[in-house]
């Protein structure tokens, strides 16, 4: 066992581990030579506690997966704000474009927040495959890591609707999976657990606005089933239906919602379901991502 | 004076609204301030409206209500939130604005039956500990005017979603944390809906969501404060964080 070559290690992960271990760099240097051999995990397990605080390994890796996605939603944004655009092809009809963008943005903005965060708790930040910028300051756009048509499974670039229905089931998959990882922030004493559910407001937002896009998209009037809101786990297109398994959950807590008081009689089963967003595990997260994946 | 009382559905709060001449209204930002015709469109409105009951001269000052601690605490304080929005899209549905789509019909009524699923599952948690239901002050809402009520919602929506976010760190029963957030996202969705069909492509812009991408998170305190003009029932949340 090298104590050097683990702060080595540590350092490439971490530049800043010798400031986080209150700077004494060259105690530590002296650290492995001095400190009785048997006595250096425990001496090394308090001093990183002080470094890193509470921050579990499960924080640190709920925040990477919250990364990963956010690259996702930002590439196919960026793909689609970016097809046609100043042509008579252009993807996004001229009325919708300043929301895109705006949901475009929002999502690098998350990318950098994430990169930030999960930099700081001394960890590096995930990078999609064939990524090859920096994982703290590179363009996060990775064409290489994504084939957002699942191998021409979809529309998702030529046709408008088809671009919808995706950020849809994104948007709502994205949601879905940032509650998913509350469980692992719940030990965290500090603002991280705060800090997501503010990312994931902006994710509820985002998918709200590609709805009622959706809701007024070729149709004469409006599309009564597509709301804001999702209505018990219709998807908004069939193949996209695994997305939306376990969001017509009626009971939440013990309690049936369909049993409580509405404005007349007790509340619809489609208001029940309508009224609470689902979380949804990682596992699941990832396996329905990984047909857009490269 | 009159006061007219809003009929809102068969178990739930009900409301009042001043029409005295001397009855100082407090307006929030962003509010309409012609008073008379404000004052012109809500009678109209509640004209129009069904189950409109009025009543003379009815001014029971409330006891001042305690919302309990710690958890309790925070639970009714989402609770009277919940209380706040199922009044108004209740009162928004009774008296709907002028303009109204067809689309936004059938989502107004959502609006109103989400809140009424929000509010009624706090408390039944809440059980013994519910406070008694507050009442809900909308004299500052124009509701015959599309342009004063979408504002109003976007206020209410905006803060309810920094409300759910900012509550969540306090809770001792972290088993509240997901439970709050699976609603919290709710109101996110209907922030950003009225939010657009009021001012398209606003939905998360810079005046709730940060450069760094995140939405607002405020403290119970805050959020209180911010509520205030729409709460006539005198409560006592001094054991709420700041």
């Amino acid at each position: 066992m090298n104590f050097n070559n683990i702060l080595q290690e540590i350092e490439k992960a971490d530049p800043e581990v010798y400031e986080k271990l209150s700077g004494r760099r060259h105690i530590l240097k002296s650290f492995g030579s001095k400190v009785a051999l048997a006595a250096l995990p425990l001496a090394l397990g308090s001093m990183f506690k002080k470094a890193y605080g509470k921050t579990t390994d499960s924080v640190i890796s709920s925040l990477q997966f919250a990364l990963e996605l956010e690259y996702f939603e930002y590439n196919f944004y960026h793909t689609a704000n970016n097809t046609g655009s100043n042509t008579t092809n252009t993807l996004i009809p001229a009325a919708d474009r300043a929301g895109f963008l705006l949901v475009e943005n929002e999502e690098k903005a998350h990318i950098n927040f994430l990169r930030t965060t999960i930099d700081t708790l001394g960890a590096v930040p995930f990078t999609p495959n064939y990524y090859t910028g920096d994982p703290i300051t590179g363009n996060p756009y990775s064409p290489a890591s994504y084939d957002f048509t699942a191998h021409s499974t979809f529309g998702t670039f030529s046709d408008y609707g088809s671009f919808l229905d995706l950020a849809i089931a994104f948007e709502d998959t994205g949601i879905r999976a940032y509650q998913g990882q509350i469980p692992n922030l719940l030990a965290n004493d500090n603002d991280i657990l705060t800090q997501v559910l503010q990312l994931s407001s902006v994710e509820a937002r985002h998918a709200s606005f590609a709805r009622l896009v959706r809701r007024f998209y070729n149709t004469a009037t409006f599309q009564i089933g597509t709301k804001p809101w999702i209505t018990t786990n219709f998807p908004p297109a069939v193949p996209l239906q695994p997305n939306y398994m376990g969001e017509d959950n009626t009971v939440q807590r013990g309690v049936d919602i369909t049993s409580l008081t509405g404005y007349t009689g007790t509340i619809s089963n489609s208001a029940a379901t309508e009224a609470f967003d689902e979380p949804m595990d990682k596992a699941t997260v990832t396996s329905l991502l990984a047909q857009f994946k490269l | 004076m009159t006061v007219i009382q809003m009929y809102d559905g068969p178990n739930s709060t009900s409301m009042k609204l001043d029409l005295g001449s001397d009855n100082e209204q407090t307006v929030e930002a962003g509010v309409m301030h012609d008073v008379s015709r404000r004052r012109f469109l809500q009678f109209a409105g509640g004209i129009a409206g069904a189950g409109l009951i009025v009543s003379s001269c009815r001014k029971t000052p409330p006891d001042t209500q305690f919302i309990g601690r710690d958890d309790t605490a925070l639970m009714n304080y989402l609770y009277i939130v919940e209380m706040v929005l199922t009044a108004f899209y209740t009162q928004a549905n009774n008296t709907q604005y002028y303009g109204l789509t067809e689309s936004e019909l059938q989502l107004l009524a959502d609006l109103r039956d989400h809140q009424y699923a929000h509010r009624e599952l706090l408390k039944k948690i809440l059980g013994g500990n519910a406070i008694n239901k507050v009442v809900v002050d909308l004299s500052p809402v124009t509701f015959a005017d599309r342009n004063n009520t979408l504002t109003n919602a976007i206020f209410l929506e905006d803060l309810a979603v920094a409300a759910y976010n900012g509550v969540a760190k306090h809770f001792a029963d972290t088993s509240f944390v997901l439970l709050t957030a699976k609603m919290g996202t709710v109101q996110a969705r209907h922030a950003a809906y009225a939010r657009d069909i009021l001012s398209a492509n606003t939905f998360a812009d810079s005046t709730v969501v940060g450069l760094n991408g995140l939405d607002r998170a405020m403290s119970p305190q805050a959020v209180m404060a911010a509520l205030a003009p729409f709460i006539q029932t005198k409560l006592d949340y001094t054991t709420l964080p700041a």
